[in-house]
């Protein structure tokens, strides 16, 4: 356990270093990701400019999800979207995992932490910033109760996502080219900025019980207005557990397939 | 022209030879409509202003959204990677136009989703209009000029390479105000009416406000005005590409062939 804590760290600060390397490139990533924050605020100012609420969702509730996207986002970006990084060009059909395989170590865990991505960073600030701004101006109950709370359902969330994740990358070793890869991510991502309530019928039971990208950011974000659903949190967590279990069984099941292209 | 003809065709077996990819970037564009006709949906049930978007429903402003954005293709990671990887001396000592090779590279590869795009916009003109008629010519005119000018700046981004390492920040930052401010988000009416019409001045609209506005407008001044701006913007990118381009390529250095 200590060991993998130790590479942990070590990657986090490689990829740190790695980033600054190109400083302007991470300057605009910074300007993007807190604009990225902002114009999701101002996309639903715009929009409540014409409605007053979105089934029960009022303003400053968008404003606590929205806050939420942005640090699940960033927060994703930096330790579980980078696996997907060219994995299908360099790493399957390259051959570059032979060395991953070789090493002393859990496989998904080396590539899960191969190269961590900082660029994100400014959405985690600009988030946790819109987080309190909101929680702050609109008296919305925060005590340590709920604070923990947003704090497990959104770590339940991430591992949901994770998991989906490892399901994608894992395709790689029995299709040639799968550039589309990250595309899957970011589409059903994207849909998680909006709070489950929206989606009706079939949606909603596949963004809740099938592929719960749905509940990944409003079950946090709903901590805070005391709407607390016991059957979706449990939901979350053990869909978080069961999700990466089955992930992972399927990554090693598919791994089989994986011919080698390195000399 | 010939040569062009061969890069077009080249392109449009790479699409074919992996199918599993071509089929999943079918269906991607279908995960962010559901969001947004979700979205839409809910807010238009009660709002009159929002429901009532210029000539047609809200609902059906996404449809067509969707329908304009399959074509969407990002050709700039490939003109990066023929940069730094090197490959590109292979190209610049031939007497083609690197400019041109990568538009029919591009058209080439979005050839069989252009084919798609037809056939959805017919069937939904059909549906919404109960029949088809002139006025779905200038929308398709307008959705090849929307997309040519969507890869020309894509080919500034691409050729940025020349002198930046890492230039993906930046590429990502236009194409994150692109995408808010072309109307695919919102449309832009709705935003103009709260902020004014300062849109109207950024490129960003020429890839959906416009062709959603000719698509309505059924007034051939107004379209030809509209189509009018698109060609403006695709020269002005064009013409910065291919500068980019000259300058980038004489401070190219390359070992071997």
């Amino acid at each position: 356990m200590k060991k993998y804590l130790r590479v942990i760290l070590l990657q986090l600060k490689n990829g740190l270093s790695a980033n600054m390397q190109y400083r302007a490139n991470f300057f605009a990533w910074t300007i993007i990701m807190v604009s990225e924050t902002l114009i999701l605020a101002l996309f639903f100012k715009i929009v409540y400019n014409f409605t007053g609420n979105i089934n029960g969702w009022e303003y400053k509730h968008m404003l606590v999800l929205s806050g939420t996207y942005s640090i699940f986002d960033a927060l994703m970006v930096m330790l579980f979207v980078p696996i997907m990084y060219g994995f299908s060009r360099y790493i399957v059909a390259g051959g570059d995992l032979d060395k991953f395989l070789f090493k002393p170590m859990d496989t998904l865990f080396l590539l899960t932490f191969r190269n961590p991505d900082f660029t994100d960073v400014g959405g985690l600030f600009s988030g946790i910033f819109l987080l309190v701004f909101s929680v702050t101006r609109f008296g919305i109950n925060a005590n340590v109760f709920n604070i923990i709370l947003y704090i497990i359902t959104l770590v339940s969330g991430m591992f949901i996502m994770r998991a989906l994740i490892i399901f994608l990358i894992s395709l790689a070793f029995k299709a040639t080219n799968l550039g589309s890869l990250t595309r899957i991510y970011w589409e059903l991502s994207s849909l998680s900025q909006y709070p489950v309530d929206i989606y009706k019928g079939i949606l909603k039971t596949i963004f809740t019980f099938v592929l719960p990208i749905g509940l990944a950011v409003t079950l946090p974000a709903e901590v805070f207005f005391g709407r607390i659903d016991w059957r979706l949190m449990a939901i979350s967590g053990v869909g978080a557990v069961v999700s990466i279990f089955l992930a992972r069984k399927f990554f090693y099941h598919m791994l089989r397939f994986y011919e080698g292209g390195s000399n | 022209m010939k040569k062009y003809w061969i890069i077009f065709a080249t392109a449009v077996k790479s699409t074919i030879e992996y199918r599993l990819n071509f089929f999943i970037g079918l269906i991607l564009p279908f995960i962010s409509l559901a969001g947004n006709l979700a979205l839409w949906g809910t807010i238009a049930e009660g709002t009159e202003s929002v429901s009532k978007y210029v000539g047609g429903t809200i609902i059906w402003y996404f449809v067509w959204v969707f329908i304009v954005r399959l074509l969407f293709k990002n050709m700039y990671g490939e003109i990066r990677n023929e940069i730094h990887e090197g490959k590109i001396s292979g190209t610049v000592l031939k007497p083609i136009s690197y400019f041109l090779k990568y538009l029919f590279n591009y058209w080439g590869n979005t050839i069989q989703m252009f084919l798609i795009f037809l056939i959805s916009s017919t069937v939904a003109y059909i549906i919404q209009n109960g029949g088809l008629d002139f006025w779905i010519m200038p929308f398709v005119l307008s959705v090849v000029l929307a997309h040519t000018a969507l890869f020309s700046y894509n080919f500034i981004f691409g050729v940025m390479s020349f002198w930046f390492k890492a230039v993906h920040g930046f590429y990502h930052m236009y194409g994150f105000f692109a995408y808010f401010l072309s109307g695919a988000v919102i449309p832009l009416s709705l935003v103009g009416s709260i902020f004014g019409d300062f849109y109207k001045f950024l490129p960003f609209r020429v890839e959906v406000d416009i062709p959603m506005k000719i698509l309505y407008s059924g007034n051939i001044l107004e379209i030809l005005g509209l189509l009018g701006i698109q060609v403006i913007w695709i020269v002005i990118f064009s013409a910065i590409g291919q500068f980019l381009y000259k300058k980038g390529s004489k401070k190219l250095e390359a070992v071997g062939i």
